[in-house]
Parts: C-alpha cells; structure tokens; sequence
C-alpha cells in the first residue's frame, strides 16, 4: 500500500490546494486530510491498524482543537524519526525553539507553493 | 461564422429549404451544419472543445425526434437535458472536489507555469474564484436549458416530421439565439472577464 503524507490544516481551502500540488508532483504518495488534531489522530489510527507506513506529516501550528507541534511530538512518540513540517504565520521564540528542538522543519507562511513542494521532497529524501 | 453555422443557417434552412428540398433533407442539413461547426471547431483548435459530444448528441437527439417522428414533447425535452445535464455535471465536479471549471479555464489562460511562484493563500483564491465561475457558469447554462425548453414547448407543436415542424424548428433556432444563446453567451462573457480579473487581482499582474 502506498506511503501517505499528513497534512493538517483547518483550513481546508488552503490543504486542497497543498494536497493537489503534490499528489501531482508525487504520485508514489498518498495524500491524508486532516481538518483538526482530532480527526488527524483519527486518520493515524486507521493508518496504524492497517499496517500502512506514514512517510511525513506537515501541519499547520495553530489548529482549531489544538497545537501542531504538539501533535506532531505525540505522533513521533508513536512512530520515531517521522519527518515533519510544522508551518506558521506567527508564533514566539517558544515554539521556534522547541520546533529545533524536537527536529521539526519550521515554515513560516505566506510560503510559495514551488517552496513547499520543495520542502516536502526535502523531508521525504532526508 | 459560429452565429452563421450554428443559427442563421439551420434557421433559414429549416424555413425555407423545407418546401423546395423535402422535409428529411432540410432536416438533415439543418442538424449537420452545427456538427460540422464543432468538429471544424475542433480540427481548428490546440485541443478538442469539451462540449462537442454535447453539440453531436443535441443534433442527433434533435434528428430522431424528426425522423422517428416523435411528440414535440420530447423536442422540448431534449432541449431542456442537454444543458441541465452540463450544469449537474459542472455541481458534481465541484461536490467531488475536482470542478471541471478548472481545466476549462486553464483552456483560455494557462495557470500552471504562474502557481508554483504563488503562495498557498494566492492559489486558494484562485480556485475559490475558479469555482465561483464554474457555479455561475453552470447555474446560467442549466438556466438556458430551461428556458430553451419553455421556448420550444411555446413555438414547436406540429408534428415531428412534418414541413409544419421544420418551420417551427426553424423559428426555435432563430428565437433561441436571440432570447437565449446571445444572453447566456454575454454571462459567459462577462463572467469569464471577471474571473480574470479576479485571477489577476490575486497574481498581482496581468495575465497574458
């Protein structure tokens, strides 16, 4: 079964528009929606119950039900060294400090689609 | 031209050509000078319009109400679906998240080379203009399919087949294209020019 990217956003505008950027430009790839922390814990279960690999999780910081680098540190309890991209319009020195901490590429948005694409390929070749 | 092949033509033909060819012939060549149209339309163009299987399916449906002498009813039907059936189809592409409206529009102004160089933000808001227009567009073409039908039930009620039908086919095409193929054209139009606007409003330029 094809290796799936995460992506987690509120706003879904924006994810349709990063998941059909790169399921084109990476068809090896599934792309997973995610519209909170919830439904992205929901999407990993599912993921691990069926022995699918989950090869990079990108999410925005600020979420409607919670913190994407929090999220992200909980999911790389489960599954260590999972590449991951954390994105952001603003946020303080905490989490830019904490997101080097933990290994977490750090996007500051707007970002330029080319950008992201780019950064995706970078974590995935990592 | 296309107002020439595809209204003014068939029209006159299908009024005049009637009484000195014959029924069936003015029929015939009334209903293939549309086709022709589209399938010189697409010969002409880079790529093939999308909407010809629905210019060959109108004719042909138009042909077998003639020939198999059907109730003018289904004339009216049939002008009615055709469009209606574009215009569902334009709100399911959308409903599944694939709107059909985007590769239409990146027919007329290539989007792909200008998105990677946008921010994420940018291109959500040129597909949420993209699909505005594709709900629009589809909406006004669902609309002239109404209102084509209401045309043909008021003007055509002779019976299929008969040089009474031909004339009213005849005034159908020639009322049609003033009350609904002219004004559905110019929403097209007008909505199309907006997108781009829109589009370049976004892109912050021109788009050539």
């Amino acid at each position: 079964m094809a290796a799936r990217i995460l992506l987690v956003d509120d706003e879904t505008d924006l994810i349709e528009v990063l998941a059909d950027a790169l399921a084109a430009r990476l068809p090896g790839f599934v792309i997973q929606r995610a519209s909170s922390v919830a439904d992205a814990e929901a999407a990993v279960a599912s993921l691990d119950a069926s022995g699918t690999e989950l090869a990079l999780v990108v999410s925005d910081h600020r979420l409607g039900d919670g913190d994407g680098l929090k999220f992200i540190a909980s999911l790389r309890a489960r599954h260590p060294g999972l590449p991951a991209i954390l994105y952001t319009g603003q946020a303080g020195p905490e989490v830019v400090a904490a997101a080097s901490a933990a290994g977490v590429r750090l996007l500051w948005k707007p970002i330029r689609l080319a950008t992201w694409i780019a950064e995706v390929r970078a974590a995935l070749e990592a | 031209m296309e107002v020439v092949l595809v209204a003014v033509l068939p029209a006159v033909i299908l009024t005049w050509g009637t009484t000195a060819w014959g029924t069936g012939p003015a029929l015939a060549l009334a209903l293939a000078l549309p086709v022709i149209h589209a399938v010189w339309s697409r010969a002409a163009s880079v790529a093939p319009s999308p909407f010809l299987p629905f210019v060959v399916l109108g004719a042909l449906a138009t042909a077998s109400v003639g020939w198999f002498a059907l109730s003018p009813v289904w004339f009216a039907a049939k002008e009615a679906l055709l469009p209606v059936g574009i215009g569902l189809i334009f709100a399911v592409s959308d409903a599944f998240g694939r709107p059909l409206i985007v590769p239409l529009f990146e027919r007329l102004v290539e989007l792909g080379p200008i998105r990677p160089g946008l921010t994420v933000d940018q291109n959500a808001k040129i597909d949420g203009a993209l699909r505005t227009l594709g709900r629009m567009w589809g909406g006004a073409i669902a609309l002239s399919g109404v209102a084509s039908g209401v045309l043909a039930l008021a003007i055509v009620h002779s019976e299929a087949g008969t040089e009474a039908f031909n004339l009213e086919l005849g005034r159908h095409t020639a009322w049609s294209w003033g009350v609904i193929t002219l004004p559905t054209t110019l929403v097209t139009m007008f909505l199309l020019l907006r997108t781009v606007r829109r589009v370049e409003a976004v892109v912050g330029r021109p788009l050539t």
